[in-house]
């Protein structure tokens, strides 16, 4: 189960912007080359196993390489290859 | 094997996929949520089962524009409520709670994603453009 330390370390990696709104997740806003790419949720709250299982449909991967992501094992530059393979995220010819 | 239930999207009734009979406890997702709804309708959802939902009322300045169908998972403790179209989702301690949960969430990421529409990215700009067949705000809204 990803939780709540496990978003907050890919948002880091991934220097999201988070912004809170007015709805219980704040809003983490993925950037690349100037362009707003993806964004998930972060749930509020005190709790640190609160579940963050929506992260990954959010961002395009694997429960697993979130995981691994947050564990730091991949980081941002593994995700923006596979993104832009995907096309969710324009390449140098976007 | 993993049972399955949907939530009828008129009468906002959940009901088993194999039997189809309506269950004993209705629960309309734009009501209200008392406690004892919370309790009684945990059970419905075991691990690997999904559950459908119908949003048709967001709070206001947002309309809903044609019913958004949801579908809610149980993963381990926690449950997941997702818009698949338009790639959003929100987690909750009961289902009720993570549909509650994307039913805020949707709308602050509309604002989000309209207001970044011009740097958005081929990803987001398809959701926005998912987004905004089901979702719209009232024109006295869009002035300010």
């Amino acid at each position: 189960m990803l939780n709540k330390d496990d978003a907050q370390a890919i948002a880091r990696k991934f220097n999201a912007d988070i912004v809170t709104k007015n709805s219980t997740h704040d809003i983490a806003k993925i950037f690349y080359r100037g362009r707003f790419v993806a964004q998930f949720g972060i749930r509020r709250g005190s709790n640190r196993n609160q579940g963050h299982d929506h992260v990954p449909h959010e961002i395009h991967w694997s429960p697993n390489k979130c995981k691994r992501c947050a564990q730091c094992h991949i980081g941002f530059d593994d995700w923006v290859a596979e993104m832009i393979e995907a096309g969710v995220i324009a390449g140098d010819n976007g | 094997m993993a049972t399955e239930y949907y939530m009828d999207a008129i009468t906002q009734t959940p009901y088993h996929a194999n039997s189809f009979e309506a269950s004993a406890y209705p629960y309309n997702a734009n009501a209200p949520i008392a406690a004892s709804a919370v309790a009684i309708a945990a059970p419905y959802i075991s691990s690997g089962s999904t559950l459908l939902s119908v949003i048709q009322t967001l709070d206001t300045p947002f309309l809903v524009k044609q019913p958004i169908q949801v579908e809610i998972q149980r993963v381990d403790d926690a449950y997941v409520a997702s818009f698949e179209n338009a790639n959003l989702s929100a987690s909750g301690d009961n289902w009720i709670d993570a549909l509650t949960n994307l039913k805020g969430y949707l709308t602050d990421i509309f604002d989000e994603l309209i207001e970044s529409r011009d740097i958005l990215g081929p990803g987001l700009r398809h959701d926005l453009e998912v987004l905004e067949q089901f979702v719209g705000k009232h024109p006295d809204a869009q002035q300010g």
